[in-house]
């Protein structure tokens, strides 16, 4: 007991000081969060404990958020929106990976080559043809118009690809034996050893939305469909700064997807190293 | 397994995910594409064909050439750097210590916080008014330091935010891949006495191929792509420095209603990636 | 792996879905079909036609009472507000009006894109679309800026102007005089008092808008200087020109040499004023509320302008426009003529507070007694400013090519840059890029 802890001291030390690093610029938000708007930058210069300690506590900022400024609506329509996306894009992305790795057709490599070019242009270069054909399919101003052209994501497709690559062969092989067919070979035999790229993939989808708003805000225009990030930058106007504000949507924005991340790290451990299934 | 049967499984996983992508994404790309060989006339309000005139004026524009200069220089940077750090905090969260997974989270919150949440407070941080950086260092002793506001730093000060936002979130997709390395096989090596370099370049690295190649490609385009850091902190400045391709498209596009300067930009960029991820494809094959 | 040779006729398989699915794409690009397009025109069902109006979301609270005001009058008629923020909402209006959207019908049209949204052929005229008269109804600096080719393309909705803001207590604690708020100090005074000023953590002056055109505009009009020759083709030898260079001189210096004014960026300005660490701020009169809610012992004067030259305030303004592509034009222009002429435009000013263009409305506020006392004193001397010193911004269809590469020089010298340098390289760029407009100069 005392050994082990000994050999981990210099892990832990070296994960305190990683974790310092990342979360102090966000000490500052979250301190200034709790402080009225006029005295967060009193305090940012010279550097002193005042800096990162509110002298005065308000829940003004969050109050306003959810009273005001309808920031309840706000997150929900993102978790529907991002849980649209999870949902659907896992089951398009995994399919797709699935036939590219076990199916044997003419042209996969050109056509996965274009699978992987889908996520080399930047959305801006697409947002005036994308637009326009969303336009002409009835979709601006509904949640289809932002969740469905971005249910298929070549990225999603690449990362179960090089999961599925791993896989050994032979369990594919002794299904198909038994006369499973391709539909049960994916759900029940593929799709069960795969958990850790799906908790991945979904992290992957759901930041993408998460952090989506060029798209969301060009494609709606009703308050109905509001997203976070579009909602985010609304503290930011012509004449200064909502700081505050700002800083309490950034902290809720931050901590949310933490919450969800922590339940799902044990399949992070469950991969099928741990199944024994892997020599 | 030899029958007409096997269209019908194929079409049906891959129909799906092939519609969506050539739909919403393919065809605006290739919409965008030949867009770069068209120019807007103000006069009537149409688009004219251009042939290569657009790639022509860009290749004798100055601008064009420092965009490119600075663009492969922060990706020669940026790339490797985040690929190794993301690795070796990978290895570190895959740690077997209690509390592993509240540091795990840890790594993910820059992850979730937005690019202009989170460049508002880099820059607040790195402000050369007092910030907090700066004090940190006048604590030590050593002088303050310009960083956006210098056209020698503010690269660097984009590549280090950018770094924060990122490598945790790239890290994440390792850790996953890590866990299909045996524990066995970790243990029993650093048993046996084989360096600990031994075994990450021996038994670690090779059965850890697969989520390199999609984080050295993911993180390579999403570098490339890169441009809102440098739209809100330096608009491409101090004196040119921070203007990467992308950025110059974007206000080619939005600023100088030049759609097809902007779009011959991303063709570029299009083909740079391109050359990038093949040859990591290559090398991570290679290397066995 | 599965080898199969009938796996081979997957490329015929999948050739014509990839075919099918381009064409589809390639006919949604097209001309739109009449089924495709069926946004549901609520016209048909309940009497009423329904308009799209892209605004920015900062005055989401006046337009909202303004439109419901409309709503009343016109029944048949019911506004959609689509709201974008500030840094977005020309980004989104161009992606959908380079679309050739029917989606927007009435837009914001921010002043120096006036003309570059004419020559792109998005802005219907509005001559015979709004009141003959409407002209004489505003002020002749925001007509000029809304016509193009003689036409009437927007209407001005709001204005703004300048005016120097000081911290009371901050000019106490050195024990130097007030400005008197009716007597324009130079800029040559106002960096002798900035001096004073600085010290122990506060810079003397700052703008609000810091290196950004808008602001920086007004230093090189105080010394004549032209930045753009006449058919808004050329920038070089205007906007580099020997006085150009000292204008911006001297605002390097307020940072470089002088020291006076903080290395910030404009998002952080108004808060180092409102929290003491700057005594002198040069901003719009629309920060007056938010310094007022501060608590801050106040007062203001008037723009400085350089010694013996020419007084020269800044003005901008949001203007409306009604979308060329839009099948509502006519709906959509009497919302635009509701807002900038009629009751809508005294709600938008009462309930934005912003300063009106409109002539009858900055007359009440010369003589309307609200705004003897201050703090409310500031928009009678915007009012009067915008009347009487306010100039615009260089005519040319590419003010955001010009604007976008002359913000970037300004931050430069603003970080140590050699003024001539870096105004020398701007202009190169600016006039490379100003040459696609030389089949549409400016008349």
């Amino acid at each position: 007991m005392i050994r082990s802890l000994r050999s981990s001291l210099p892990v832990y030390i070296i994960h305190l000081a990683l974790a310092l690093i990342v979360l102090l610029p966000l000490a500052f938000a979250l301190v200034s969060s709790f402080r009225p708007l006029d005295e967060i930058y009193k305090y940012m210069s010279p550097v002193t404990w005042k800096t990162f300690w509110p002298s005065e506590l308000t829940w003004e900022a969050y109050q306003s958020l959810f009273t005001e400024r309808g920031f309840g609506r706000t997150l929900l329509n993102t978790f529907f929106v991002g849980f649209s996306a999870v949902v659907g894009g896992l089951l398009l992305g995994s399919m797709a990976a699935f036939a590219f790795v076990y199916f044997e057709f003419r042209g996969k490599s050109a056509l996965f080559l274009l699978v992987l070019l889908t996520f080399m242009i930047p959305f801006e270069v697409i947002s005036i043809p994308l637009y326009s054909l969303v336009n002409q399919l009835g979709w601006i101003d509904t949640y289809a118009g932002i969740i469905v052209p971005g249910l298929a994501n070549g990225l999603v497709v690449f990362l179960f690809r090089q999961f599925f690559l791993e896989l050994p062969y032979s369990l594919i092989e002794s299904a198909r034996m038994d006369g499973a067919s391709w539909g049960r070979v994916y759900a029940r035999v593929v799709m069960p050893l795969c958990k850790p790229v799906t908790v991945s993939a979904s992290l992957l989808i759901f930041i993408q939305q998460w952090e989506s708003f060029m798209w969301p805000l060009i494609a709606t225009r009703s308050k109905e469909y509001k997203v976070i990030q579009v909602a985010l930058s609304d503290f930011i106007t012509e004449y200064g700064t909502y700081w505050n504000e700002m800083f309490a949507a950034a902290i809720l924005s931050v901590i949310i997807p933490v919450v969800l991340l922590i339940p799902l790290q044990r399949y992070y451990v469950q991969g099928i190293a741990n199944t024994g299934s892997k020599e | 397994m030899r029958s007409k049967k096997m269209l019908g499984p194929l079409l049906l996983f891959l129909l799906p995910a092939l519609t969506g992508l050539f739909l919403f994404k393919l065809y605006p790309i290739g919409n965008g594409i030949l867009q770069s060989l068209y120019t807007t006339s103000f006069l009537t309000g149409g688009q004219s064909f251009v042939g290569f005139q657009n790639y022509i004026t860009l290749f004798q524009d100055p601008v064009f050439w420092n965009s490119l200069k600075v663009t492969l220089l922060f990706n020669i940077i940026i790339n490797p750097l985040q690929v190794v750090l993301a690795f070796l905090l990978a290895l570190l969260l895959n740690a077997r210590i209690k509390r592993i997974a509240w540091f795990r989270s840890i790594h993910f919150v820059p992850v979730a916080i937005s690019v202009p949440t989170a460049c508002m407070l880099w820059n607040i941080m790195l402000s050369p008014e007092q910030g907090v950086v700066n004090s940190i260092l006048a604590a030590f002793g050593l002088p303050e330091q310009p960083f956006l506001g210098s056209s020698t730093q503010a690269l660097g000060s984009i590549i280090a935010i950018a770094s924060w936002k990122g490598v945790g979130y790239w890290a994440l997709f390792l850790l996953a891949g890590l866990q299909e390395v045996p524990a066995s096989l970790m243990e029993a090596s650093s048993l046996d006495g084989a360096g600990r370099w031994r075994q990450l370049i021996h038994i670690i690295y090779p059965m850890m191929k697969r989520p390199l190649t999609f984080i050295v490609v993911s993180i390579t385009t999403a570098n490339f792509l890169l441009f809102s850091p440098m739209y809100i902190l330096t608009k491409g400045g101090p004196e040119n420095s921070t203007n990467v391709l992308m950025l110059e498209s974007f206000n080619s596009a939005f600023l100088y209603s030049d759609l097809g300067r902007s779009s011959a930009i991303v063709v570029i960029l299009l083909m740079l990636t391109l050359t990038a991820v093949a040859v990591q494809f290559k090398w991570l094959k290679a290397s066995h | 792996m599965i080898k199969n040779q009938t796996m081979r006729k997957l490329g015929t398989w999948l050739a014509p879905l990839l075919i099918t699915s381009t064409v589809l794409a390639g006919c949604a690009s097209g001309n739109p079909t009449p089924s495709a397009n069926g946004q549901p025109e609520s016209a048909s069902a309940t009497g009423k036609q329904e308009i799209t109006f892209a605004a920015y979301s900062n005055y989401e609270k006046p337009l909202t009472e303004a439109i419901n005001a409309f709503e009343e009058q016109n029944p048949e008629i019911k506004v959609k507000l689509d709201l974008a923020p500030f840094d977005q909402l020309m980004e989104t209006i161009e992606i959908k009006l380079s679309a050739k959207s029917k989606d927007v019908d009435a837009l914001f049209v921010d002043s120096p894109l006036v003309m570059n949204y004419s020559v792109k052929g998005y802005l219907a005229p509005l001559d015979e679309l709004i009141d003959g008269d409407a002209k004489q109804k505003w002020t002749p600096a925001a007509v000029e800026s809304v016509t193009y080719n003689s036409q009437l393309v927007a209407a001005p909705m709001n204005s703004s102007s300048q005016v120097l803001y000081y911290n009371k207590e901050l000019f106490a604690k050195n024990g130097i005089p007030l400005p008197d708020e009716n007597t324009r100090m130079t800029w040559e005074e106002v960096v002798e008092l900035a001096k004073k000023l600085t010290g122990d953590n506060v810079y003397g002056f700052s703008f609000e808008q810091i290196s950004k055109a808008y602001q920086m505009l007004a230093l090189s009009d105080s010394l004549g200087v032209k930045m753009i020759s006449e058919d808004g083709l050329t920038a070089t030898g205007y906007s580099n020109s020997p006085e150009a260079a000292q204008a911006f001189q001297f605002y390097g210096d307020l940072f470089n040499q002088d020291q006076v004014s903080p290395k910030i960026k404009k998002e952080e300005s108004l808060d180092y004023f409102t929290s003491g660490k700057v005594a002198m701020y040069l901003a719009t009169n629309q920060n007056m509320p938010k310094i007022r809610d501060s608590g801050m012992d106040f007062g203001v004067t008037l723009h400085p302008y350089f010694a013996g030259k020419q007084i020269a305030t800044p003005t901008g303004a949001w203007n409306l426009g009604v979308s060329q592509f839009s099948e509502k034009k006519e709906a959509a222009a009497k919302l635009v003529e509701f807002l900038t002429l009629g009751e809508g435009a005294q709600i938008i000013f009462e309930v934005g507070g912003t300063l009106p263009p409109q002539v009858e409305l900055l007359d009440a506020i010369a003589t309307d007694p609200k705004y003897e006392a201050f703090p409310d004193s500031i928009l009678r001397i915007a009012a009067k400013e915008s009347l009487e010193t306010a100039v615009s911004r260089p005519m040319t269809p590419g003010y955001l090519e010009w604007e976008s590469n002359m913000n970037k020089a300004f931050d430069d010298i603003k970080n140590g840059a050699e003024p001539q340098k870096a105004l020398d390289q701007a202009v190169s760029i600016i006039d490379n890029q100003l040459k696609k407009y030389k089949d549409v100069a400016a008349k």
